[in-house]
């Protein structure tokens, strides 16, 4: 269920946050991954944020650490908001370090998360927003199925210059006709 | 005038307005535009305690929300805030008039133009935007007049009346506000 061809899902260990910490503060990432501002976050908060993940921890809020076959960490992914009524979740992911880019690895986790979310949260829609200068994510969101839904103009402030945010999502129906294809 | 329209005025929520308010939100043709939840039957002190939260900013996505009164002081709906993104500008507006003898009357989209000018003029926002049902024509019609445009069509992102319903953004940017 969680393990690809290349790639595999799973849990996340409080031995992983400092690998997970150093990639997610790369400026690539930071860039690209939140409408927040882009600083670099101390490992202190990633701990911080564990230990009341840990706490709390409900099946609702979920998080995978990514890694290659080999046990390598390369990112991480899971659900923003899970809407249960309305059946619709929004979803994130990142992958670190520039030579685990372009490599498929993004697009394999991101379809076994997809999976996951409908063949198991029996959701309807799974969303996802990304910017519009990440050219990469969107034409890898699109080879896991997602289509453009909409432009929205001047959400984020970055690079001195407002720039557009997309949003992106996958219908069930869409999910099983391109399982049926197979 | 600030918060002063043609038709209507905004001015802050009074505890006079909790006993109009639970009519407006008991009335299922009003609710089931409003919010993407479940509509729930409310009481005089669900509504109070709203109010009570919403005053104390408790309710933290409600960032400001004000009332909609006409000219001879008669309560009729709702406007304002849901979220402010400082950083980058953005406000997230919702709107509603709850009594429906108010409706198609161009009341509310007269209260949403003295938002935006707020908005604008006020408190210096690059972009305005809102969420309507794809269902909800008369309000997609009045936001246009305000002179909002559909930026994305949300498919099938909520469950209402049996089924998958599309939601519509829409949204307005500075420089178009200033250039109408």
């Amino acid at each position: 269920m969680f393990t690809g061809k290349k790639v595999r899902l799973r849990e996340l260990h409080k031995e992983d946050l400092e690998v997970i910490n150093k990639l997610g503060n790369e400026e690539e990432v930071i860039i690209n991954l939140s409408t927040r501002l882009p600083i670099p976050r101390p490992l202190q908060v990633e701990e911080k944020w564990h230990e009341e993940y840990i706490k709390e921890y409900k099946d609702d809020f979920i998080q995978f650490v990514i890694e290659k076959l080999d046990g390598t960490i390369i990112g991480k992914c899971g659900t923003g908001h899970v809407d249960w009524k309305n059946a619709c979740v929004t979803i994130w992911i990142f992958i670190g370090n520039p030579e685990n880019r372009g490599k498929g690895y993004g697009s394999e986790a991101l379809s076994l998360l997809v999976n996951f979310i409908f063949e198991e949260m029996n959701m309807n829609r799974v969303q996802l927003y990304v910017f519009g200068f990440n050219e990469r994510a969107v034409s890898s969101y699109k080879k896991v199925g997602f289509v453009v839904e909409g432009v929205n103009k001047q959400e984020l402030f970055r690079k001195g210059k407002y720039n557009d945010v997309y949003i992106m999502s996958i219908l069930k129906r869409e999910h099983d006709a391109a399982k049926g294809a197979i | 005038m600030l918060f002063s329209g043609q038709l209507v005025n905004l001015r802050a929520f009074r505890d006079e307005d909790i006993k109009p308010s639970v009519d407006f939100m008991n009335d299922m043709e009003i609710i089931l535009n409003l919010d993407d939840d479940a509509p729930m039957p409310q009481s005089y002190e669900t509504q109070k305690e709203w109010f009570e939260e919403m005053r104390k900013n408790k309710k933290s996505y409600k960032d400001f929300f004000w009332a909609i009164e006409t000219k001879d002081a008669k309560f009729i709906g709702g406007c304002g805030v849901n979220r402010m993104d400082g950083k980058n500008r953005l406000a997230q507006v919702g709107i509603f008039i709850g009594n429906q003898d108010y409706l198609g009357k161009g009341y509310g989209t007269d209260a949403m133009k003295v938002l935006l000018e707020f908005l604008f003029e006020e408190y210096n926002v690059n972009k305005v935007k809102l969420l309507v049902f794809d269902y909800n024509k008369r309000a997609i019609k009045s936001y246009e007049k305000c002179g909002f445009q559909t930026e994305a069509i949300y498919r099938d992102s909520v469950f209402r009346y049996g089924k998958y319903q599309d939601m519509r953004s829409m949204a307005i940017l500075k420089e178009e506000y200033f250039n109408r």
